[in-house]
């Protein structure tokens, strides 16, 4: 075949770039069992069921986020700000994790699942005192 | 006539590998200064918020332009029937699919948030030319492969006249709507006019014109195919036409704005402000891009020159690209006029000329696309039928052949 | 080639997949739409095209030493501007000066909230809209970075992020790549309140801004443009700002 070597490196460089997601996080750190995120002290019960939550989170995250930014539409349970209320809790020094810490309450279970959040490059890590969260 | 036998380019030599892998190099280069700039944000470029698009944009802008006007050559064989540039229509193809992805790719890497392109391909806001034109590129590399598949098909042949016709429309109608991105503005005093389109369009016709002589030349001398005199002369002739229509919309375009006293100021700061943006068009746009050239074209003691007609040709590129920097920069350098009448001053340069700087990232990204142009360019020779074997002029045919011409 | 007995077969086997699949993607379809959402207790209106969003700035108020609108916003807000030509600028002081006569005047410019914006014409994935209630705003989870309405505005509102962001406040998302300007604080006027440069220019004893719904002829910005004129700015242009200026 003509010009094999360019063909195959051309090739290994494709299935390389192609897969590199999975052996990309190679070196990271093996997570024992599955995460139990932490939640606030003295909450119960979340404004949906927990297994309804793992699967449609981000379902709902995108509905309420078009009803908020295009409508104006705003429920201080249902919108980002408001789950970060609930679901952030403070380090032992007594400050927010960071967005890229482990300890952030989305992270627990997105780093163990591989899988990217974007919110956080815009949102903050901090609840909002406006929407009923203590700073 | 006989049929034109097309043969694909092995390049085997130390040169031909050698100026691939520079190529690659430089499109490697290009990737690691978009991943920086992705990464730390475009606080690493020259661009801010008084001037939002620099050098990726006068590249890119150039190159996209460029690709429409280099399927020139194919569109005048297959709609107009001028049967003696049919056997270039392949590589005029191929050489605009390569422009319009090397444009287009540092468009993309440029984008405060390229991930996001899968949101730029599912939402469509039609009143905005920009989003227009995102489907019109990629509808014209759909149609120019169309056109390339049809003409080296042989079964599918008749079709080229069909399919090179969309194309020549399509054309026009991307061109048009690349200069009405900066046409359609309002805001923007250097701008704002209806004529950039059309001068856009010769701006097309000039620059692809340019660049698909010199890799023509280059193609045919580094492959030993012979190309001939007559060929070149008539490509020649055509691409001096081109110059000549840019610098005339030029022309227009800014007599227009002088006649009007609101327009005399940015006028001012464009065409008589001094550094950059009077002498890249003076010495760039005009100088470079259309008195050289007219002079090295149709000069007679330099008719028979190929190293004027190639001077010529990288003159016009190297002018080509002034012109778009003078455009784009200049007519954000420009202050707003958001109070007419009166000096304005504040703490987000208002009222005040605005300086830009390339970077470094740009220029390596801006290389990077061009690298990728030509790159497709030189491989793509290699796979495929592009180039004819022979492009030497056909003696004049006798008496008795004139009844055999198809 | 298959004989007759073995192509109708096929044919048969052919037409019971295609009714199969055509019957499982009924039953999923509706069952993608199940998943509905009521919206909670505490869920606001949202906005309404009968109102509309303006504010009037009256420039003899305004004074060129004082930059409390600016604070305000950039307090709220959380951006900085430090000088960097980078920073962004949501709103900014203006000082103007009369060439022939020498009067200066002083007065803050931001996003005028068009009702005809050029900026929501040329985004080319709709992120720049314009709210039922006259707010121009950026979507920012779908901008795109590509800068074209910062080229497109006549009043060089919007500013890109040209970093990462990591110290947001809570009720103003920012980050790097998209682009970003005044949205007449858009939290607070959802929850009944004023904007933060409104409320700060009155705190400070100038009462140079008011804000009000245009829509309204008992509001109180209403009232005022019927007492003195007031225009927007580059009124040539015909954008219908929701921002007017008096004293101009």
């Amino acid at each position: 075949m003509r010009d094999r070597l360019l063909i195959l490196a051309g090739l290994a460089v494709l299935v390389g770039l192609l897969t590199w997601p999975s052996w990309r996080g190679l070196s990271a750190r093996e997570v024992a069992s599955a995460p139990t995120p932490a939640v606030r002290a003295g909450l119960t019960h979340c404004i949906r069921d927990t297994e309804w939550m793992r699967r449609h989170h981000m379902q709902l995250l995108m509905h309420t986020r078009d009803a908020v930014v295009y409508d104006g539409i705003r429920d201080p349970d249902e919108t980002l700000p408001g789950c970060m209320n609930c679901h952030l809790t403070r380090l032992a020094d007594g400050s927010y994790p960071t967005v890229s810490s482990p300890q952030f309450f989305c992270n627990s279970c997105h780093l163990y699942a591989g899988v990217e959040t974007d919110c956080f490059s815009c949102h903050s890590n901090r609840p909002d005192p406006a929407m009923g969260g203590t700073p | 006539m006989n049929e034109t036998r097309f043969r694909q380019v092995i390049g085997q030599s130390p040169a031909y590998w050698g100026g691939a892998a520079a190529l690659a190099l430089l499109v490697l280069a290009g990737l690691m200064a978009a991943h920086r700039m992705e990464e730390l944000g475009h606080v690493i470029t020259g661009m801010d918020n008084q001037v939002a698009w620099g050098l990726p944009h006068v590249f890119a802008v150039f190159l996209i332009v460029a690709a429409s006007g280099s399927l020139n050559v194919a569109s005048v064989a297959s709609v107009f029937g001028r049967v003696e540039y049919k056997p270039l229509a392949r590589l005029s193809g191929l050489l605009a699919i390569a422009l319009l992805v090397g444009g287009l790719a540092i468009l993309v890497l440029d984008l405060g948030r390229p991930d996001r392109i899968g949101v730029a391909m599912t939402h469509y806001n039609f009143r905005s030319i920009f989003a227009w034109n995102i489907l019109l590129y990629t509808g014209f590399l759909a149609v120019t492969a169309l056109y390339l598949w049809v003409q080296m098909e042989a079964r599918l042949g008749r079709h080229t006249r069909t399919v090179g016709t969309a194309a020549f429309l399509w054309r026009l109608i991307l061109t048009t709507g690349t200069g009405s991105i900066f046409g359609f503005l309002v805001a923007r005093e250097a701008w704002d006019a209806a004529i950039m389109a059309p001068l856009f369009i010769a701006m097309s016709l000039a620059f692809g014109q340019a660049i698909f002589l010199l890799v023509l030349m280059a193609a045919c001398r580094w492959s030993g195919r012979p190309l001939g005199d007559a060929l070149l002369q008539r490509l020649k002739n055509l691409l001096g036409i081109f110059a000549a229509a840019v610098l005339y919309f030029l022309l227009a375009f800014h007599l227009t704005k002088l006649y009007q006293a609101k327009y005399h100021a940015v006028e001012h700061f464009l065409l008589a402000g001094g550094r950059p943006y009077a002498l890249l068009f003076w010495c760039g746009a005009v100088f470079l891009g259309g008195v050289l050239p007219l002079a090295l074209f149709y000069l007679p003691s330099l008719k028979a020159s190929r190293r004027a007609i190639v001077a010529g040709a990288l003159a016009i590129v190297a002018g080509g690209l002034a012109l778009v920097y003078v455009i784009i920069i200049g007519g954000q350098a420009y202050p707003l006029t958001i109070f007419p009448g009166w000096h304005e001053a504040s703490s987000f340069a208002d009222g005040a000329v605005n300086a830009y700087a390339p970077s470094l990232p740009e220029w390596v990204l801006a290389a990077g696309g061009s690298a990728l142009a030509l790159l497709i360019v030189l491989l793509a020779v290699r796979l495929l039928g592009f180039l004819p074997e022979s492009l030497a002029d056909e003696p004049a045919p006798g008496p008795a052949d004139a009844g055999a011409r198809r | 080639m298959t004989g007759p007995d073995e192509s109708r077969a096929a044919d048969a086997g052919r037409r019971r997949f295609l009714t199969g699949a055509a019957m499982s993607t009924l039953l999923l379809a509706p069952g993608v739409s199940l998943i509905t959402y009521a919206a909670g207790r505490g869920a606001t209106a949202g906005a309404s095209s009968k109102v509309r969003w303006g504010l009037l700035i009256d420039t003899n108020r305004c004074t060129a030493s004082c930059t409390a609108c600016v604070t305000a916003c950039s307090t709220t807000h959380g951006w900085k501007d430090l000088g960097r030509p980078t920073d962004p600028q949501w709103i900014r002081k203006v000082t103007l000066s009369d060439p022939a006569s020498g009067t200066t005047r002083s007065l803050p410019v931001m996003c005028q909230h068009c009702a005809e914006p050029p900026c929501v014409d040329v985004c080319p994935t709709g992120a720049s809209f314009k709210r039922a209630d006259g707010i121009v705003l950026v979507n920012r989870h779908t901008c795109i970075g590509c800068r074209y309405c910062m080229l497109a505005c006549p009043y060089k509102a919007r500013s890109f992020v040209h970093e990462d962001i990591t110290d947001q406040e809570p009720h103003s998302p920012r980050g790097k790549g998209t682009v970003e300007s005044c949205n007449l604080c858009v939290p607070r006027i959802d929850a009944g309140q004023r904007p933060a440069c409104v409320e700060a220019c009155e705190r400070d004893g100038h009462g140079a801004m008011i804000f009000g719904d245009l829509n309204d002829p008992d509001s109180a910005i209403r009232r005022e443009l019927a007492r003195y004129p007031a225009a927007p700015l580059r009124a040539d242009l015909r954008l219908d700002p929701g921002v007017r200026y008096q004293g101009l």
